[in-house]
């Protein structure tokens, strides 16, 4: 069970408004390594994990994620909120105006709409947990690509600065838990092994991934 | 709420969490609700001392509210995706 708290992870105060820099940011709520896809790639790959205490990771991390998903919105939100209609034809906002006018649809700074297909689930941890350290570095460099675009924006860039630092964070953890799953596994399994899955299958004969216990 | 157990007290707070899940809906578009006002303040009051005895007694429901002892016990099975154990 989930309780909303009236609060940011983070404080996000922007005074300015930039629409270009609001549709490439939009990419972190909507697009293939944002906070909505990692959001629910963990929520959604934690129910199979054995490892308590993985389980545990993967509910905090995404947890987490929730709340970054709402620190990107309130960005947009902010470099939108006093925008005109010059403004909004001048920086090629329209195209996303005449859908959403000023609301916030998650989609990619290319105009890709959100896709479930942006966080996978395969049931197996070491699977799961090596897509998550890959998905937390792929979010670092999008991060890293938008204070790029946002350094004339001091405010903006507080923000991303630490959110880029979060990702960092979660890549060590994942990296942690990989190895507290990889620790419950033996010479005999440690490769080709799902130890969510293959413990409790029927073992023809024995060879790499047949774990006997 | 003394004399419960685990199961007996969770569950006591699943049923005043939900009442105030419902009445929460029901002020947020009948603000001056007064019948619905003193019902939300009690279930509260309920629902802050069950919450109190569980975590003493029982662990952790959330993430703040974890007494650390020498181990960190937030992360611990069983979750309540994987039902009654
Ligand atoms: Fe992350």
């Amino acid at each position: 069970m989930w309780v909303y708290e009236k609060r940011l992870q983070f404080p996000v105060n922007i005074k300015e408004t930039n629409a270009k820099l609001a549709q490439a940011i939009i990419s972190q709520y909507g697009g293939p390594d944002g906070e909505s896809g990692a959001a629910m790639r963990y929520l959604s790959q934690r129910y199979s994990v054995k490892n308590s205490r993985v389980a545990g990771i993967l509910t905090d991390i995404g947890t987490e994620e929730l709340g970054h998903g709402e620190m990107v919105c309130a960005i947009i939100y902010q470099l939108t909120r006093n925008l005109s209609m010059e403004e909004i034809e001048k920086s090629g906002f329209d195209k996303y105006y005449v859908d959403h006018t000023l609301g916030i649809w998650p989609q990619a700074a290319g105009g890709v709409p959100f896709n479930a297909c942006e966080f996978q689930v395969k049931g197996d941890p070491i699977t799961d947990l090596y897509e998550d350290m890959a998905a937390e570095q792929k979010a670092r460099t999008t991060y890293e690509n938008l204070l790029r675009l946002a350094k004339d924006s001091p405010d903006v860039c507080e923000v991303l600065k630490f959110l880029r630092t979060r990702e960092i964070v979660h890549f060590q953890r994942f990296g942690e838990s990989l190895r507290m799953v990889q620790d419950d596994l033996d010479s005999k399994n440690f490769y080709a092994f799902n130890p969510d899955f293959d413990r409790s299958a029927p073992c023809v004969d024995p060879k790499p991934g047949c774990n006997k216990d | 709420m003394n004399n419960m157990n685990q199961k007996q007290l969770r569950n006591y707070i699943d049923v005043v969490s939900f009442a105030l899940d419902d009445v929460t809906l029901f002020l947020d578009t009948h603000p001056d609700n007064q019948d619905a006002l003193q019902m939300y303040a009690g279930l509260k009051e309920k629902r802050t001392q069950a919450m109190n005895d569980y975590v003493r007694f029982f662990g952790p429901l959330n993430r703040y509210q974890v007494n650390s002892g020498n181990k960190w016990a937030w992360n611990m099975g069983p979750w309540p995706w994987q039902g009654e154990v």
